[in-house]
């Protein structure tokens, strides 16, 4: 399945689809770079390197199910990927260490687990605490996950998974100011600023679609807005490309470059002024018309 | 300050300087129609080609060259059998002045008929004067050419379909695409590239709606092939002919220009007996 540390999206579905009980499947949605290696995977082939499928439990707020699908993963068998010590009943969420599962036989990939957080409030979601046998882990749910929800698309497995054109709204929603903050694992062996590397996905997902794709972003957008944030869409699509503008300015464009060249866009030899070219075109062509409609709301 | 009146200065000024300072130093002047280099060494003369080059392809305001607007229009009409036209007309359409029109009217000689209601027409195809105007088109034709760099490899026909949904106003589609519109049977195989015209009559080609039909579209380097390529039309009409709801089409002269650029010499001369044939 990988070759030089790379996997083969479609692979790593089938196993998915073979090591995880069914029942789960159903309450399971693959987001991430593994999802968009998936989607595009005739421009993507076997170069996506990552060993982590990030699985968002649904409905929302599913706390419950989430400590139910930890559990019974550890029953069968899948091992904690500890990087830290889980904790306690007292130790604060944010602390706790997230849930992260090889399967039982081999480590060729993880499973992390995320929660789709209730409501439109903004900020930071706070980290629910569940308690598996090994001790205390923690389920992260961020703002804009909901959006993920929306037009998931099934794969030949019959695995779910987000569509390209949310997880880019989502990032660019994440990133309508660039916040310092380096990442603590290194991406493609260097330390990025995290709206480096979650801008540069949006353009790599813009790269890796059609340019009539990401015109169609756009009206997916205002319908997973109006979904999502009934009350708050208006200021959110308004909103929607300051972080990618922003970027275009910002000394760390060149990180978000090599984040893409070391992941979805590996080998694809985009320079960094072609993606500032895609960067312009995601502008005029997808966010543009949604700010319009923010505006006028 | 002409070539000659450079070569001059500049044989002045090496005169006064020390010769360690005067040996060291060399000039290339890219002017308006001369290019002086001295001494005229190879990577002088490249480095020349290649500032001659870029300003070729970009937007020149400056002195618009509309001596040729005369026969254009007279061409133009003669290929759509559109028959004679009054002197004062000519002069409306060009923009030119009375003397100017005279002077263009002269200039191609037997070529034009001229009637006592002084209305003019062309005899012939002008093969004299259309060649001068090929040979000097790259010069005379005010020319702006883009690539697409987001290197997706730019496709002109979904460049097109992306004009029409947003048609800017004073411009017109022209080249191979035109060519195909004012003769269907010609033996033209795909679109290498978008070729439009810009109305220009105040002399200056408005590009601003290019960065609007796409943004990935940057002025092209010398020797790259362009995926869109704007000429100016500079005189008072454009004569566009009406097109398909969206875009008017370029007049007959402009398209062959944009064929002759393309090097499609036989299209263009199949293009001009098409036209012929058809009344």
């Amino acid at each position: 399945m990988s070759s030089a540390g790379t996997v083969d999206p479609r692979a790593l579905f089938a196993r998915l689809r073979r090591e995880l009980p069914g029942d789960i499947l159903d309450h399971i949605v693959v987001v991430g770079s593994l999802a968009a290696a998936y989607h595009y995977a005739e421009q993507v082939g076997r170069g996506v390197k990552t060993k982590d499928a990030d699985l968002v439990i649904h409905p929302a707020g599913h706390t419950v199910a989430a400590q139910e699908i930890a559990g019974r993963l550890i029953q069968r068998g899948w091992r904690e990927k500890r990087d830290r010590e889980p904790g306690t009943a007292s130790t604060p969420p944010a602390d706790l260490p997230a849930i992260r599962l090889y399967p039982p036989d081999h480590d060729e990939y993880f499973v992390e687990l995320l929660m789709v957080p209730q409501g439109e409030t903004p900020g930071a979601k706070p980290w629910v605490s569940v308690e598996l046998p090994g001790g205390y882990y923690g389920l992260p749910g961020f703002e804009f996950l909901a959006l993920t929800m929306i037009d998931r698309q099934r794969g030949a497995d019959g695995i779910e998974y987000a569509h390209p054109a949310m997880m880019a709204l989502a990032n660019l929603l994440s990133h309508r100011e660039l916040r310092h903050h380096v990442m603590s694992a290194p991406v493609g062996g260097r330390l990025v600023e995290r709206y480096a590397k979650d801008l540069g996905r949006v353009l790599a997902l813009a790269r890796l679609a059609s340019r009539e794709d990401v015109e169609a972003w756009a009206p997916r957008w205002l319908f997973a807005l109006q979904e999502c944030f009934p009350t708050r869409w208006p200021e959110l699509a308004a909103s929607v490309g300051a972080g990618l503008r922003a970027l275009l300015d910002d000394a760390a464009f060149e990180e978000a470059w090599h984040c893409c060249n070391v992941g979805l866009l590996a080998n694809m030899g985009v320079t960094e002024t072609q993606l500032r070219a895609i960067a312009r075109q995601v502008i005029a062509d997808a966010i543009e018309p949604v700010e319009a409609r923010g505006h006028d709301a | 300050m002409s070539a000659e009146g450079l070569r001059e200065e500049w044989a002045r000024l090496l005169t006064v300087l020390a010769p360690d300072v005067a040996d060291r130093l060399r000039l290339v002047a890219v002017l308006e129609d001369d290019v002086v280099v001295l001494p005229a060494e190879p990577w002088l003369c490249e480095i020349a080609d290649r500032v001659t080059s870029v300003s070729r392809l970009q937007p020149r305001t400056a002195r618009v060259d509309r001596s040729f607007e005369v026969m254009r229009v007279l061409l133009s009409r003669w290929l759509l059998h559109r028959g004679r036209i009054a002197v004062g007309e000519l002069q409306r359409q060009t923009g030119l002045s009375h003397p100017s029109v005279s002077k263009a009217l002269a200039a191609l000689g037997p070529a034009v008929e001229r009637r006592r209601d002084r209305s003019v027409a062309l005899r012939a195809f002008p093969s004299e004067a259309w060649a001068q105007l090929v040979a000097l088109a790259p010069k005379v034709r005010q020319t702006a050419a883009f690539v697409d760099e987001s290197g997706r490899g730019g496709d002109p026909q979904r460049l097109l379909e992306r004009l029409r949904r947003a048609p800017p106003s004073g411009v017109a589609v022209a080249g191979v695409v035109a060519a195909r519109h004012w003769h269907s049977g010609l033996d033209l195989e795909g679109l290498p590239r978008v070729d439009l015209s810009v109305h220009a009559p105040d002399g200056g080609m408005d590009t601003a709606f290019v960065a609007r039909l796409d943004p990935a579209l940057v002025p092209a380097p010398p020797g790259t092939p362009p995926l869109l390529v704007l000429h100016a039309v500079p005189r008072a009409e454009s004569l566009f002919a009406p097109g398909d709801a969206t875009l008017p089409w370029a007049d007959p002269v402009e398209t062959l220009l944009d064929l002759h650029e393309l090097r499609l010499i036989e299209q263009a001369d199949d293009l001009v007996r098409a036209l012929r044939r058809t009344p």
